[in-house]
């Protein structure tokens, strides 16, 4: 299922499909690894920005910028979140 | 080969801790300038190994060598056209795929490269193995493990550069299809020898197929460029029907599928990860509902460390300077028999008071620059940003933008410097021009001052509304820019890494303060020494009267000339008095001297001329008192920025003669109402802050903006000043 990476929720899963923004947004996406085929675990999603952990790092995005961002979700239970981020939600 | 002199750059990500290394290898030996034509910080510094004299040069960190950004060009443009004899990849070990991205990028590049492996401890902490020389075997150059903000391998590092190979063969595999088109642009460039001599054949050919629109206009006018360009756009059609996506990003994808094997070969996890304390704690500062008080408490204890944790040495500066420094100065001028000449005339009331009221806020800086350094590397900023995003997305800027905001409220100066860090042009024009209406530490003394006067009762409310209104012009005034001068701007969304939370250095806090207080020293001291001199000389000269030179009346000296010319445009705001147009005059130097021009020209004498004059020896002896004195005082007010009061309120005296003569004179021009006097204060608020965030305009803005700025808030003191009047001539009386 393809959905953009905005209306994902916190603790899912994805792996990127395609970048839909123009070329030098794409640019500074591919260069933080944010690349077509990439696992992507969303840690925060609410208000105006999102928290993606991505090859290691964690990386804020604006909510804009996420709608440009195509991605799948993986459905598999991922030992990077424990319960307590569903309690903080 | 034995070199004198070596130059060696570092390069790498922001946050991988290369400015700690380049502090931990050059110490305080550091010059601090200006890339040439950019508005990025250059530092460079020099190092002595085994009787060598190595230059090293700290490039801007990037993620990337893309032709879109400031940082990015100058790094790249830097390595081609300098060709340093070494170039130092910084590499965060804890997160190392990311930070390869680079570094493979400039081994493209054929440079000579070493590698720093940074924050080893922090990369043990995080159960992380790293096989330095599997990493050093596969990317064929040396690797050091280094933890910078300990200075630890900096020596190992120094000792490295000898070992350094120069134009090493690195090559990764692309993939067939793109390997099949390098190869091609590279036999075509073979056939033009101009094009080898300027770029790396693979880099270029590389670059070529990204569409990097900088070489493509620059190979225009190299021989043999435009039938390369030629071929690149065949490769790039070739590949566009095969693979479908954008070059660019299917360079980018490739370069990491590679990064990525070669780490899972280096890097083994001695423990299963586990959710790290950094993102447990981000649950918690990121919340949506928690977010906002966090950041707003700990908004409160920075605001409270800087304005009441520095008063009592601020006091302390201001005793000194104006004690014991004027007193040596004069008997210094008494010595060499000037005492009674105008030359006496200039120390006191021109170095003194211009100079000295400026040293005066070195303990704030020194403070708020100590805070806003712990915010920074403890990685709190990235998430005050992230918090503040939604509110500053409504005004067409993103959280990054936040920042520089905030620093406004302690200085002005630092957050137009700090508008740097933001990627996009407009970004940095609009975030510079709403900046210095964040009400700065300088305007705080006039505000107290004129809601003494005015408003006595509710003067602590009277202060905070001004700050409000600050706030509420710069989000109003964002909100008219978005829709006018900047409509049409595409709206950069938050792109910012969240680098995990560290624990602050002492060394590192200490380095950051230390240089960026030293950077605000050098730069005020130039202008406001003109600018007090310029000032003195003004009022020195006379106009009328029969005064002369040094010695007239203020009232008739050429600066209550060229005050009086500015009231008429100020009696509709009214304090059309040439006093308190000189007052404004003279504020465009620094917002302090608003207060010692009115005490100035208002002629109150100061109450020090009953003290018997101390000698030497117990000048000498009073500074060390009083400076313990101060730290003590300074210590007492650190619990009370946790809101807790232990000691007691202290009420500073009042200058109660200056008070009424203000009160006297603003009474006559406004016909006794107390708005002039508010309107005075919003004045004071909205118009230039000083000469040194004009000056720090002009170098990050742009001279066209500057003026821009210095014209809008002009135009928009007045008019608020005059709205401020005119209205409360009716509410108040």
């Amino acid at each position: 299922m393809k959905t953009t990476l905005a209306t994902t929720p916190t603790g899912q899963n994805v792996r990127l499909v395609e970048i839909q923004a123009e070329e030098k947004l794409a640019r500074r996406l591919t260069a933080l690894g944010i690349t077509p085929g990439v696992e992507l675990t969303i840690l925060q999603n609410a208000g105006s920005a999102l928290v993606l952990a991505v090859r290691g790092s964690r990386i804020a995005l604006g909510r804009p910028i996420a709608n440009d961002l195509l991605v799948e979700r993986l459905w598999f239970v991922v030992g990077n979140l424990s319960p307590i981020a569903f309690c903080w939600r | 080969m034995p070199m004198d002199t070596m130059t060696i750059a570092l390069a790498g990500n922001p946050n991988a801790g290369k400015t700690s290394l380049f502090n931990a290898l050059t110490g305080f030996r550091q010059h601090v300038g200006n890339w040439p034509g950019k508005t990025v910080e250059k530092k460079s510094g020099q190092v002595r190994v085994n009787g060598r004299t190595l230059e090293l040069i700290d490039l801007p960190g990037t993620y990337n060598l893309t032709p879109f950004s400031p940082e990015e060009v100058i790094t790249r443009s830097y390595l081609l056209a300098e060709r340093p004899d070494a170039v130092i990849c910084v590499l965060d070990a804890a997160n190392l795929e990311r930070n390869l991205y680079l570094t493979v990028q400039i081994l493209e590049m054929g440079q000579p490269v070493i590698i720093a492996l940074n924050m080893m401890d922090a990369a043990q902490a995080r159960g992380l193995q790293i096989d330095t020389q599997m990493l050093s075997a596969r990317l064929g150059v040396p690797v050091i493990p280094t933890v910078a903000s300990r200075a630890q391998g900096t020596d190992g590092l120094l000792q490295a550069v000898n070992r350094v190979a120069m134009g090493q063969a690195f090559a990764l595999d692309y993939g067939r299809d793109l390997e099949t088109e390098i190869t091609r642009l590279c036999q075509i460039m073979a056939q033009y020898p101009a094009i080898g001599q300027l770029y790396p054949a693979r880099w270029l050919a590389l670059k070529l197929l990204e569409q990097d629109q900088e070489l493509q206009t620059a190979l225009l006018t190299v021989p043999g460029g435009p039938a390369l360009l030629t071929y690149a756009q065949l490769s790039i059609h070739q590949l566009s029907q095969m693979a479908g996506d954008d070059m660019d990003v299917l360079i980018a994808n490739r370069r990491y599928t590679w990064i990525h094997a070669l780490v899972q070969e280096v890097v083994t996890p001695t423990r299963p990860h586990n959710v790290s304390l950094s993102d447990r704690l981000d649950r918690l500062v990121l919340h949506r509902r928690w977010g906002i008080p966090i950041f707003l408490a700990l908004m409160w204890v920075v605001f409270k460390i800087t304005a009441e944790s520095s008063a009592p040495l601020v006091d302390w500066i201001d005793g000194v300077i104006n004690g014991p420094v004027a007193r040596w100065g004069l008997a210094g001028l008494t010595a060499v028999n000037l005492q009674e000449t105008w030359l006496a005339s200039l120390f006191v009331d021109g170095l003194i008071a211009g100079v000295g009221g400026v040293l005066v806020f070195i303990p704030v800086l020194v403070f708020l620059y100590l805070a806003l350094a712990a915010l920074e590397d403890s990685g709190y900023m990235a998430r005050a940003a992230f918090v503040m995003d939604r509110w500053m997305s409504r005004l067409g800027l993103h959280g990054k933008s936040f920042l520089p905001m905030l620093v406004g409220f302690g200085c002005s100066v630092p957050a137009i410097y700090a508008t740097r860090t933001l990627e996009n042009e407009k970004d940095r024009i609009l975030t510079g021009l709403l900046v210095p209406f964040m009400s700065c530490g300088a305007r705080l003394p006039v505000y107290a001052l004129f809601a003494a006067i005015f408003f006595p009762q509710q003067a602590g409310l009277v202060i905070f509304g001004l700050y409000l209104l600050g706030i509420v012009t710069a989000v109003l005034l964002g909100i008219l820019l978005k829709h006018t001068l900047f409509q049409g701007q595409e709206q950069s969304g938050l792109v910012m890494e969240l680098p995990p939370y560290r624990l602050p250095s002492l060394r590192g806090l200490w380095f950051h303060t230390w240089v960026q207080v030293r950077a605000f020293l050098h730069h005020a001291a130039t202008l406001i020494l003109l600018a007090s001199l310029v000032i003195w000389f003004l009022k020195a000269i006379p106009a009328q009267g029969n005064g002369e030179f040094a010695d007239t009346a203020v009232p008739d000296s050429l600066f209550a000339t060229v005050s009086q010319t500015l009231t008429p445009a100020l009696e509709l705001l009214g304090f059309g008095s040439w006093q308190a147009s000189g007052a404004l005059l003279t504020g465009l130097v620094a917002k302090e001297v608003v207060i010692t021009t009115l005490a100035q020209t208002y002629a109150i004498p100061d109450d020090t001329t009953a003290e018997a004059t101390p000698t030497f020896l117990e000048d000498v002896l009073w500074i060390g008192q009083s400076f313990v004195q101060a730290i003590i005082d300074t210590l007492k007010t650190l619990p009370g920025t946790l809101g807790i009061n232990l000691f007691g309120e202290e009420s500073e005296p009042e200058p109660t003669g200056l008070m009424a003569a203000i009160q006297q004179e603003f009474t006559q021009t406004s016909g006794g109402h107390a708005a002039a006097g508010l309107a005075f204060m919003v004045f004071i608020l909205i118009y230039t802050p000083c000469i040194v965030t004009i000056s720090a305009e002009k170098q990050e803005l742009g001279t066209r903006w500057m003026w821009f700025s210095i014209g809008g808030q002009l135009l928009l003191a007045w008019l608020l000043a005059w709205l401020v009047f005119q209205v409360g001539r009716f509410l108040l009386a």
